[in-house]
């Protein structure tokens, strides 16, 4: 489905511009022959629809070709940091091709024993695949088969992949881009590295979707990605609100032309009304907030027009309430649980929540707290569940607290975030020790076998931990220890209390 | 410009900005060389920013994005030349 929407693209306006590269531009006809190179030689490997690859490459034209190819053959694809350090999530999926520079293929092939076929890609060089100029000879068209694995907790806690079809991931894109108005003649930025599904969704499918460019940088660097805001007339930007922030930090001195932006979407982590007022102030454009993206599927709330720190309406096309404990909705003013309101959702949505991993009854519970105005505007409040918000990624306690717990000096390990900007986290562990060991060697531990937003910034080491009376080890107490020694200071009172807590 | 840059000013401006935008603990500043980026670091790219935004404001410094680099950002040392730099131009 969309390797037939990216034909469909390149016979309708073969030279209009897909990808804006650094060192690369590509045509709409240029894109389907390198993603038809691809699925080309994936085929000429045997592979059969289902069967996933890993892939491990920056942002750039060949990780777009590259997964284009494989949807062609639905191939569902694993988007992982190029690091090639990979979950047990993805090593239990089973992959068996793996894609990216020599580093990343090293640590793949030696954490997963299925891979059977390596295919390298290298900076400047592109791809380690035979440019073919064969059309691609199948008769399958991949709708209902999976093309992309997202990582999420689920309702256990313990991070797994879950799969998405290409139906799914088109219908996606298409409500989004829909609901921003995003046309052909558009120019998107991507923001974002390509290990999460925003990013897949909004980067790399939202084009073909749509028809509009996008401009794509290998790494982060805010003077470059500045520059080509104004270089390559930008038009939309969908991105984390620690996009934003980054922008906000440039010196004045410096030309930051974004004239040819007509809309900027923060996503991913509530946006501080400070940075959206800042943001306002310096370069005359509102960014409007997005809520509630892949792991809400479909749900989402957007606030197209409403005051600039709101969310969206209680009232948009997935309906929601504000919940109280009692999981009945609360008025106007009170903080609850956002949730949304299954029977008020479009009808061909509702078969696709049915088994929903969030749902229970009549709700879509997103583990975020909110509040409303009268007119019926949301506001996100804070979180209700444990999930860890890095710079707009997210990271699972369960799953930092399992690569401690492997280490042969460690008894138990709890991680939490802690709030350090704005609504930004960093990573924090308290380990309870079984032998001796030192904090620097468990932050190396952790780097080894962890991308790298995912890493404890602080561990803590005791020789027990606390219980409650449940025998249970107290998050809350932890968090609150640890926020106290970092608002306090490491070797004051609030060290003492950790002491005592503890 | 400042004429006579002070180090030990500098290290005591640093330290903190380390501990609250990386999340660095006391004893790992202790070490006199520290791997602030790369394999080993555990600071990812968002944390390298916040820290660079958060020097940028504390020094009044601007700092380029060819100047984020293992040289200058691996280690505690390499970090304090570069504000130094920035600070005598």
């Amino acid at each position: 489905m969309l390797y037939q929407l990216l034909t469909e693209r390149a016979r309708q306006d073969p030279g209009h511009l897909a990808i804006i590269g650094e060192n690369r531009t590509v045509t709409y006809a240029e894109l389907h022959a390198r993603a038809t190179d691809m699925a080309v030689h994936l085929q000429s490997l045997g592979l059969r629809a289902g069967q996933a690859i890993v892939l491990g490459m920056p942002p750039c034209v060949d990780f777009h070709a590259a997964m284009l190819g494989a949807a062609a053959m639905g191939l569902p694809s694993i988007t992982v940091l190029p690091s090639g350090k990979l979950s047990n999530a993805v090593v239990e999926a089973q992959p068996v091709v793996a894609i990216g520079d020599r580093r990343f293929l090293s640590g793949a092939s030696e954490r997963c024993p299925s891979l059977r076929h390596l295919i390298g890609w290298q900076r400047g060089s592109g791809l380690g695949i035979p440019q073919s100029g064969k059309p691609l000879k199948r008769d399958t068209t991949f709708r209902k088969e999976n093309i992309l694995a997202v990582s999420s907790s689920g309702t256990t806690g313990e991070p797994r992949l879950y799969f998405r079809s290409a139906a799914m991931v088109v219908e996606r894109v298409e409500l989004r881009a829909q609901a921003h108005g995003i046309r052909a003649d558009d120019v998107l930025l991507a923001t974002r590295p390509y290990n999460s599904s925003a990013a897949i969704n909004n980067q790399v499918v939202t084009p073909i979707v749509t028809g509009c460019s996008v401009v794509v940088h290998e790494s982060f660097e805010r003077f470059k990605i500045v520059r080509s805001i104004s270089s390559s007339r930008v038009s939309v930007i969908l991105a984390a609100p620690f996009f934003y922030e980054t922008l906000l930090s440039l010196p004045h001195a410096v030309d930051c032309d974004l004239s040819s932006v007509r809309l900027c979407v923060a996503g991913g982590a509530p946006l501080a009304p400070s940075v959206a007022r800042q943001f306002q102030e310096r370069f005359g454009l509102i960014i409007r907030q997005w809520y509630a993206g892949s792991h809400m599927h479909p749900a989402f709330l957007y606030n197209a027009g409403g005051p600039p720190d709101c969310v969206g309406r209680l009232d948009g096309i997935f309906p929601a309430r504000i919940l109280g404990d009692n999981e009945q909705p609360l008025g106007s003013g009170e903080t609850g649980e956002i949730a949304f309101y299954l029977p008020g959702f479009p009808e061909k949505w509702k078969p696709s929540v049915e088994g929903h991993p969030h749902r229970r009854g009549a709700y879509l519970y997103t583990g975020d707290l909110g509040r409303t105005d009268e007119a019926g505007h949301v506001y996100v409040a804070g979180r209700k569940s444990a999930i860890i918000k890095v710079g707009g990624n997210r990271v699972e306690p369960a799953e930092v607290e399992d690569v401690l717990r492997r280490h042969p000096n460690v008894k138990q390990a709890v991680v939490f975030g802690t709030q350090v900007e704005h609504a930004d986290e960093i990573v924090e562990a308290v380990v309870e020790a079984s032998g001796a060991v030192e904090e620097g060697e468990l932050l190396k531990y952790c780097a080894r076998q962890l991308d790298s937003f995912k890493c404890p910034r602080r561990i803590t080491i005791k020789t027990s931990l606390g219980r409650t009376e449940h025998g249970k080890i107290s998050r809350v107490l932890l968090e609150w220890a640890a926020w106290s020694a970092l608002f306090f200071g490491s070797d004051s009172l609030a060290s003492a209390l950790l002491a005592g807590v503890l | 410009m400042a004429e006579n840059v002070d180090r030990e000013d500098i290290i005591s401006r640093l330290k903190p900005l380390l501990l609250e935008s990386v999340g660095l603990s006391e004893r790992s500043l202790a070490a006199s060389d520290l791997a602030l980026v790369g394999e080993e670091s555990g600071v990812d790219s968002v944390g390298v920013l916040r820290l660079v935004m958060a020097l940028e404001q504390e020094f009044a410094i601007v700092i380029e994005d060819a100047d984020i680099n293992p040289v200058n950002f691996q280690t505690l040392s390499g970090l304090l030349m570069l504000i130094e730099r920035k600070m005598i131009r």
